[in-house]
């Protein structure tokens, strides 16, 4: 017998059906994906709730991000909204929202607040008579929520800021699964109102600090999970754990 | 020249051995549907968990014996005294193999009797085992295989069994809690209790007498006349310093012990005073790391659709005591451990287990709060919390050792006559605070009374006396700090300022509340309401 020749396609053979079993196993997943996909969006459809936005992608795998709650100084950042002159003041923009936006710019970055990790949030909102300015915390271009600072400004003033924020530090070592913005919603549905209809206007996907239920007054440290922001039509925004649940 | 044709048949032949074992994983990923992510080598041999058995833990607190002619003593059970199957090969049969060969004895009658006949029988030659917490019975006949008892419904639980040779074809059965006496009588038994008692009166014990004896007031509480005793201080540590957040540290180990693979995928939050927060999910899974090197876990337990019972129960509590490592990473042994206290929860459908530790067969008190907790609903642990110290293994502190040799005991009666005001007063302090639940004993401790009555008062509320190691907390001298259970500390600094030893004490039981007196000065140390 020529084995050299019989090695020759005994190779040969493996090798398609390696890559055979290969694309079976990766078509048997994505049918699978849409399979999971449709059944949830009916689930969701029969349960009231009403997708209105486009679902974002995502990574398959994250890790949880270890954070800082920061304190911030009272004193220093009144000092500095109190520092405002007029020629700060003065609208030198061409509309009064870019005006703002340029004040509370200016003032984020004489508090030291103006780093990597922060990104204005636009719209901005309108509050008695305030234009309120919302900067972000991202980390990787990931949000990290609950943390944000908002600045209140009218005429070219900022006369507030309020900051609750978290710095990134590291990022553990392991990555677990991240399950879809679909099935996130399905977590949702425990707890809504069985005739009531959710409206869902945005999805997100986010590092989230839960502010409730740790029974902790002062972290010097914490973690921030990943998790969905879902927005509905009222403007409430729910976080569920990305995490597919083992 | 090109490669060799000896070279490219090696690599052929290398290629198959690779594209056989890389199909064959492929397989595996699609047969089985598992994510290539979720692939990992199984670790072979892995860490061998050594069981916690009940026999090891689940002793009576003491045994009684009494000689006749008010002659008695009081024993900690020694290895075989109750179960000669957890001491081995070769000891002398004990109290269950006794009950089980009594349970063989054809037709037995219960019935139940009042509590000074039990009194009358037990002064006779005796021997009487008590726990400090009630077992149902016809669970423990299951469990100690005890088959001809197991039928009777008499008797719904009790808290010890006792054996008199005034009534020798009978073993009673008692609860203290309920203040319920059994008797279960055969027509004939050959049980050999006596036995036993003969056995314990060859051994060197102290005499022990009825409280009423000194006192002339009515308690059948047993103390010693005279003790000697070799119970020194003895320096223990809890691990308070070890407690960080270092990735590598023990703290950490026993969290991924308790979380498993969900460890990398929880919250972990730090606070202020160094306190560790680890929490899965919403709350699923809360461990709380404490700052003295305590640790408290939690888990949300799945609606249980049956109550377990006693013995099921008390497993799932020893084998999650076992699996997570609790006693090693202490440098503490099952054979140390004791159940302290049993409570069933309806609510949950389960129980809850406090357990303690021994030196020597001296129990360690803590003030403000037990060793170890662990609380069961239907058939998982859903609480566990522990507060374990470290100190030198047993028998470290023998007769004979220097400051340890044995020396007399101060006497607990002289201990109570002289104490008995203050102790009624804080007995009256603590009536007070709780009038609502002793409406019947109130008027007694509102109005002015007399030393006689104050004297009655605490002896007749005497429920137990014994000797013991007290963990006191640290703090400053001469202070009484109040703590987390309104136990009082009441201490004096010693030479080097700190205060983490433990302190030899006589344990007085009165009215539920526990008072600690050092075993060779007699001060009061401190109480537990």
């Amino acid at each position: 017998m020529d084995w050299t020749k019989a090695k020759t396609i005994l190779i040969i053979a493996l090798l398609v059906s390696n890559v055979t079993i290969i694309v079976t196993y990766i078509f048997d997943l994505q049918s699978k994906e849409n399979v999971d996909e449709n059944l949830i969006r009916e689930i969701l459809e029969d349960a009231n709730v009403i997708i209105e936005t486009e679902l974002p992608d995502y990574p398959k795998r994250m890790a949880v991000l270890y954070v800082q709650p920061e304190h911030e100084d009272r004193k220093a950042v009144m000092k500095v909204l109190e520092a405002q002159t007029r020629a700060d003041i003065s609208l030198s923009s061409e509309s009064e929202i870019d005006a703002n936006i340029e004040a509370a710019n200016r003032i984020m970055k004489e508090c030291g607040y103006l780093t990597k990790n922060t990104e204005l949030s636009l719209p901005t909102y309108e509050k008695n008579g305030e234009t309120l300015i919302k900067y972000r915390n991202v980390y990787d271009n990931i949000p990290i929520e609950e943390s944000s600072i908002i600045c209140a400004v009218k005429g070219g003033r900022v006369l507030s800021l309020e900051r609750e924020w978290y710095s990134p530090v590291e990022l553990h070592d392991k990555r677990g699964e991240i399950m879809g913005a679909l099935e996130a919603m399905i977590m949702l549905l425990p707890d809504k109102d069985e005739s009531e209809t959710l409206i869902i206007k945005g999805v997100e996907l986010v590092y989230w600090v839960n502010s409730e239920g740790a029974g902790v007054e002062s972290p010097v440290a914490d973690t921030a999970l990943p998790a969905w922001k879902i927005t509905d039509s009222m403007g409430n925004d729910r976080y569920v754990t990305a995490y597919r649940q083992r | 020249m090109g490669i060799s044709k000896t070279l490219i048949e090696k690599i052929k032949n290398v290629l198959i051995v690779v594209l056989i074992l890389s199909t064959i994983l492929l397989l595996h990923f699609l047969w089985n549907d598992n994510p290539v992510g979720d692939f990992s080598i199984p670790v072979l041999g892995g860490e061998r968990v050594e069981p916690i058995l009940i026999k090891t833990v689940m002793n009576p607190d003491k045994i009684t014996v009494s000689f006749g002619g008010e002659n008695y003593t009081v024993i900690a059970p020694s290895a075989g005294d109750w179960d000669s199957s957890a001491a081995g090969q070769g000891a002398t049969r004990g109290i269950i193999q006794r009950l089980q060969e009594f349970s063989l004895s054809g037709m037995i009658m219960p019935s139940g009797i009042s509590k000074s006949d039990f009194n009358d029988v037990i002064r006779a030659r005796s021997i009487r085992a008590d726990f400090p917490f009630a077992i149902p019975f016809s669970e423990f006949c299951t469990e100690y295989n005890l088959r001809g008892l197991a039928r009777i419904d008499l008797i719904e639980s009790f808290t010890g069994v006792a054996y008199s040779e005034a009534s020798p074809n009978s073993v009673f059965f008692f609860n203290m809690q309920e203040d319920k006496y059994y008797r279960l009588a055969a027509n004939e038994a050959d049980t050999d209790f006596d036995a036993l008692i003969t056995d314990i009166e060859r051994r060197d014990k102290a005499s022990f007498y009825p409280l009423r004896m000194y006192s002339g007031v009515e308690n059948e509480v047993m103390i010693p006349l005279d003790m000697q005793i070799a119970m020194a201080q003895i320096p223990y540590s809890n691990n308070a310093d070890a407690v960080s957040s270092d990735e590598d540290d023990e703290t950490t180990g026993m969290a991924k012990k308790l979380f498993g693979s969900s460890f990398d995928f929880t919250r972990k939050i730090i606070e202020g005073n160094g306190t560790m927060v680890y929490m899965y999910g919403y709350g699923e899974m809360v461990l709380v790391v404490n700052r003295d090197g305590s640790f408290e876990y939690s888990a949300s337990g799945r609606d249980s659709n049956g109550t377990v019972s006693f013995f099921e129960a008390l497993n799932i509590a020893l084998d999650f005591i076992s699996r997570h490592g609790a006693l090693e990473a202490h440098g503490q042994t099952p054979e140390r451990m004791y159940l302290k206290s049993v409570e069933f929860n309806p609510d949950r459908k389960g129980y809850r287990f406090a357990f303690g530790f021994k030196i020597d067969d001296y129990a360690v008190h803590y003030l403000n709060d037990e060793a170890l907790i662990v609380e069961t609903s239907g058939s998982q642990a859903i609480y566990f919390k522990w507060d374990l110290i470290e100190y030198q293994a047993a028998g470290a502190y023998t007769a004979g050792a220097g400051d340890e040799a044995e020396r007399e005991a101060l006497r607990p009666f002289d201990l109570l006559a002289e104490n008995f005001v203050s102790l009624f007063g804080v007995l009256r302090e603590h009536i007070i605070v709780n009038e609502s639940e002793n409406p019947d004993e109130e008027e007694n401790f509102n109005s002015l009374v007399s030393t006689e009555v104050m004297f009655e008062t605490v002896v007749q509320g005497v429920s137990d006396v014994s000797a013991g190691y007290l963990r006191r907390e640290t703090g400053n001298a001469n202070e009484i700090i109040g703590l987390s259970r309104g136990a009082v500390n009441i201490h004096e600094e010693d030479s080097t300022g700190q205060i983490e030893k433990l302190l030899p004490v006589w344990i007085f039981t009165i009215m539920g509340v526990d008072f600690y007196f050092d075993l060779y000065e007699g001060d009061l140390v401190g109480y537990t309401p």
